[in-house]
């Protein structure tokens, strides 16, 4: 679940500024091997797909948790954020799916993985306080 | 002198500003051209920014694989930040097509082994997103070893990275078995979770690991009790479950390991029962635990009153105003239905409910579990219920409500006549969206039921009377008013109302049934049948006007009657037909006859016609004067063959005459290959129409009949010379002669 990786090519959950269909809130499609699932927030939309065997609620649950993620660590995440801040978008998705599975649980945890990181990669520029890239 | 590169937000902020497809291009691509010529001069500073930038510019869908080179050099540099821009990159570019891709693994190897866990980090989940068979194959001892790591970080990330190692190289099973039972005793989340997923792998993919892991079972039911006994976390409740995402996990592999599996099943019954009735259901994340519990009571050897439980709390979710809900368990259910059936019976009148569901694949769903839950106690509510829906269901649905109604009415009608007024009913309101063979099953239905002719034929004289645009509707009806149209107008039946029904108005709604542009021409003839029956059926006068009226369609139609009369009368006739005495001369048929055969005999003064009693419409006899009918011809006769003609010459048309040729077979044997073929004086003009058949069965079967269609624009004596081939009695036939004694008003 989550991204459908190797061989058939990345295709991560992110908003893709032309990607978007214009949907109400969560609308389900079945295809012959997987489910794609649309979310809406307020003006972000997540889309994601699932396998057959995939538990549709918990899917429900998974993109809530990744947008928490997002909340956290932005704070009051909005569109913007994650426009201009994209490679950090990725970052967190890393922390909390790897390889289509579930790896973190815990808030918490997934995180202060990725502040660590940014401590990590902070400490090692040499200006601080300025936008990596 | 070199120009700073823009900062990716800078960079952002211009493709945005830009307000055409147009003018974005023109950014992304001046930006691509700054992109590759650093590239091409190697500026390491600036590198992962430029990395940064085209990731961006890929993801609005431009061309990127320039920047695959660069991402390895990120990846090798020794700068954290270059590293994980440059694994994304690699992620997101370098997937298993690209020729590149190889390149990353000494990377990898080397990030593997080094101590500063979020690079290990970096480099297991490249792994585990995009690496390749081969990859999985040289670095799988790596990642067993940071299976020991002390970092639960690493130790988690490594888990799951042999989970996508068994996927691609299912061998690596070997390695990445043994180590699960360690992993089992862990209290980090991440890590539990990501072990019960790589022992379903396992699993799946080995039925040894299969058998070897029913070990755990009690650990697995020890591990999900105590979660679910817990209470409140900070760190892992979602909507006070915990931690719903282990929960769905571990029942998962329960799932797994207990289907047939009698003593795995037991072991976990209690528990399943548990997780059922103590999730808290208020919010999406119980519900998503409770969804799985019932999954997996319902793959395993569960005791029955699980089960029940199951489709207990499945019906709950029917009731959830949450849309989703509904939807998984209505779907749950039409799983269930066989196996559970009384279960799902008690949920019922929730079901039906779902029908009205606006949304379309909901009321798609209830509709097919509707139809699952009919059976001979529930047919008539049901049913009733499965109508209204017909009634206003969205018309993608109508074809399969109105077959699911037929066929729920086909095994369980309680009596014929619930069961044809419920034919009757779809007919009516659906009557384009029934398959074929409706009209087929229904009349044999009404057929067979002959206490109900008279009930049958007055409820669908009356449904036709309102609405003849129902092709199937109109078919059946018209086929019932003329097998029982006396019975239609004999007036009372104590099943319906007192209909007085007139002959003339009868007569009239089949013709009007003919005349409709919207009737099929299958409808049609069942029209055209129905007034043939009718006109040796009905009594009374029978007026000319209504008879002239309609358009004579060349059809069998008119043959059947014919035929019959003509069989019982022709048994005592003589035969008419005389081989010609100069059959040779006549061999050629086409030179046969010209204008210039006034030598041939005059024709015959008429004889009376041999099938005398023949009842055909235009020979009634009536007050007002009708075309003259013209007296039929026996023409033929060989070992049981007989060929007769009969002859019209519609009014509006004075030079065209329609020869019917009837072919009828009294013998015992069938004749088949039966070819007619004929040939008028040139100044005719001929046209044969195509015959009904080749096959005139034995015993006086339904004979072949074909049109000749001769226009005799001079009115010139007419003379026919008629071939026929055929096989009889296992020998082939061929015989050719002149039709004498026609009558002389086919022609003048």
């Amino acid at each position: 679940m989550g991204r459908v990786s190797g061989e058939e090519g990345a295709s991560h959950v992110h908003c893709r500024k032309h990607h978007l269909q214009v949907i109400g809130c969560v609308i389900v499609f079945y295809f012959s091997f997987f489910v794609f699932f649309l979310s809406r927030y307020a003006s972000l939309y997540f889309c994601c797909a699932v396998e057959n065997q995939d538990n549709e609620l918990l899917t429900l649950e998974i993109v809530h948790r990744y947008v928490e993620l997002l909340d956290k660590y932005f704070g009051n995440v909005c569109e913007l954020d994650i426009i201009f801040n994209f490679e950090k978008a990725y970052f967190i998705l890393d922390e909390f799916i790897m390889g289509g599975e579930i790896q973190e649980t815990s808030k918490k945890s997934a995180v202060k993985a990725i502040e660590d990181s940014d401590m990590l990669q902070e400490t090692m520029e040499e200006y601080m306080n300025k936008p990596t890239f | 002198m070199v120009v700073p590169s823009l900062k990716l937000q800078d960079l952002i902020e211009e493709i945005r500003g830009a307000k055409t497809q147009a003018q974005e291009r023109e950014v992304i691509q001046k930006e691509c051209a700054h992109i590759r010529a650093s590239f091409r001069d190697g500026d390491p500073l600036h590198r992962h920014r430029q990395l940064a930038k085209l990731l961006y510019v890929h993801m609005l869908g431009y061309p990127a694989h320039f920047g695959q080179m660069e991402c390895l050099k990120l990846i090798a540099s020794p700068r954290f930040t270059d590293k994980r821009v440059g694994y994304l990159g690699a992620m997101l570019l370098l997937d298993e097509r690209q020729d590149a891709h190889l390149l990353i693994t000494n990377s990898i190897k080397n990030d593997l082994s080094q101590g500063i866990q979020a690079v290990q980090g970096l480099a297991l989940c490249t792994l585990s997103t995009v690496g390749s068979a081969e990859m999985c194959r040289d670095l799988a001892t790596e990642v067993e070893k940071l299976l020991l790591q002390p970092s639960s970080y690493v130790r988690k990330k490594a888990v799951l990275t042999a989970v996508h190692m068994i996927r691609k190289v299912p061998e690596l099973s070997n390695i990445f078995l043994p180590p699960c039972a360690q992993l089992l005793h862990e209290r980090h989340h991440g890590i539990l979770l990501g072990t019960i997923t790589l022992i379903m792998e396992l699993c799946e993919r080995s039925p040894a690991a299969l058998k070897h892991f029913r070990k755990v079972v009690p650990q697995l039911v020890q591990i999900l009790r105590t979660l679910v006994t817990t209470g409140y976390s900070v760190e892992h409740s979602v909507s006070g479950v915990s931690d719903p995402f282990l929960q769905v996990q571990i029942l998962r592999l329960l799932r797994i390991l207990g289907q047939n599996h009698e003593e795995s099943s037991e072991t976990m019954n209690d528990l399943l029962a548990q997780v059922a009735t103590n999730t808290d259901t208020s919010r999406n994340a119980g519900n998503a635990v409770l969804f799985e519990t019932v999954l997996t009571i319902m793959d395993i050897r569960a005791a029955a009153g699980l089960r029940v439980l199951a489709v207990n709390i499945l019906g709950r979710f029917l009731l959830n105003n949450d849309r989703n809900i509904r939807y998984v368990a209505l779907t749950s259910l039409l799983r269930m239905v066989q196996s559970d059936h009384s279960a799902v019976q008690r949920h019922r009148p929730t079901v039906v409910e779902c029908l009205r569901e606006p949304d379309a694949s909901l009321s798609r769903r209830a509709l097919e579990l509707s139809l699952a839950l009919v059976n001979s106690s529930n047919v008539r509510a049901m049913t009733q219920e499965l109508q209204s829906f017909l009634e206003s269901c969205p018309p993608d649905l109508r074809a399969d409500c109105a077959s699911g109604i037929l066929l729920a009415a086909e095994r369980f009608a309680p009596t014929k006549r619930w069961h044809i007024d419920t034919i009757l009913r779809v007919l009516t309101t659906a009557g384009t969206h029934v398959r074929d063979d409706a009209v087929a099953n229904l009349t044999q239905l009404i057929g067979g039921a002959q206490e109900l002719h008279a009930y049958s034929v007055r409820r669908l004289y009356s449904a036709l009377a309102d609405d003849i645009s129902q092709q199937p509707l109109v078919q059946v009806a018209a086929w019932c008013i003329g097998e029982y149209g006396d019975l239609l107008l004999e007036g009372g039946c104590e099943e319906t109302e007192p209909l007085q029904v007139e002959e003339e108005k009868v007569l009239a709604l089949l013709e009007k049934v003919l005349q409709s542009h919207m009737s099929l021409p299958a409808t049609r003839g069942y029209a055209l049948t129905a007034l043939m029956k009718l006109s040796t059926r009905l009594r009374g006068d029978n007026k000319a006007a209504i008879l002239e009226k309609m358009p004579l369609v060349e059809r069998g139609g008119t043959q059947d009657e014919e035929a019959k009369e003509s069989k019982e009368a022709q048994l005592s006739e003589a035969a008419l037909v005389a081989t010609e005495p100069q059959a040779s001369k006549l061999l050629d048929l086409l030179d046969l006859l010209d204008g210039t055969s006034g030598a041939a005999q005059p024709p015959p003064a008429p004889e009376p016609s041999p099938g005398g009693t023949l009842v055909h419409l235009l020979d009634l006899p009536c007050a007002s004067p009708a075309p003259a009918s013209i007296p039929n011809l026996r023409v033929f006769e060989r070992e049981g063959l007989q060929l007769n003609l009969s002859f019209v010459r519609p009014p509006g048309t004075p030079a065209l005459l329609l020869i019917t040729v009837t072919a009828i077979n009294t013998s015992g044997a069938d004749v088949t290959h039966f070819v007619c073929q004929a040939a008028v004086p040139k100044s005719f003009q001929l046209q044969l129409q195509a015959p009904s058949g080749d096959t005139v069965p034995a015993q006086g079967g339904l004979p072949v009949t074909q049109l000749l269609r001769i226009l005799n624009p001079n009115k010139a004596p007419l003379r026919l010379k008629l071939r026929l081939t055929y096989n009889h009695f296992g020998q082939s036939v061929q015989e050719i002669f002149e039709v004498n004694n026609l009558p002389v008003e086919t022609w003048q």
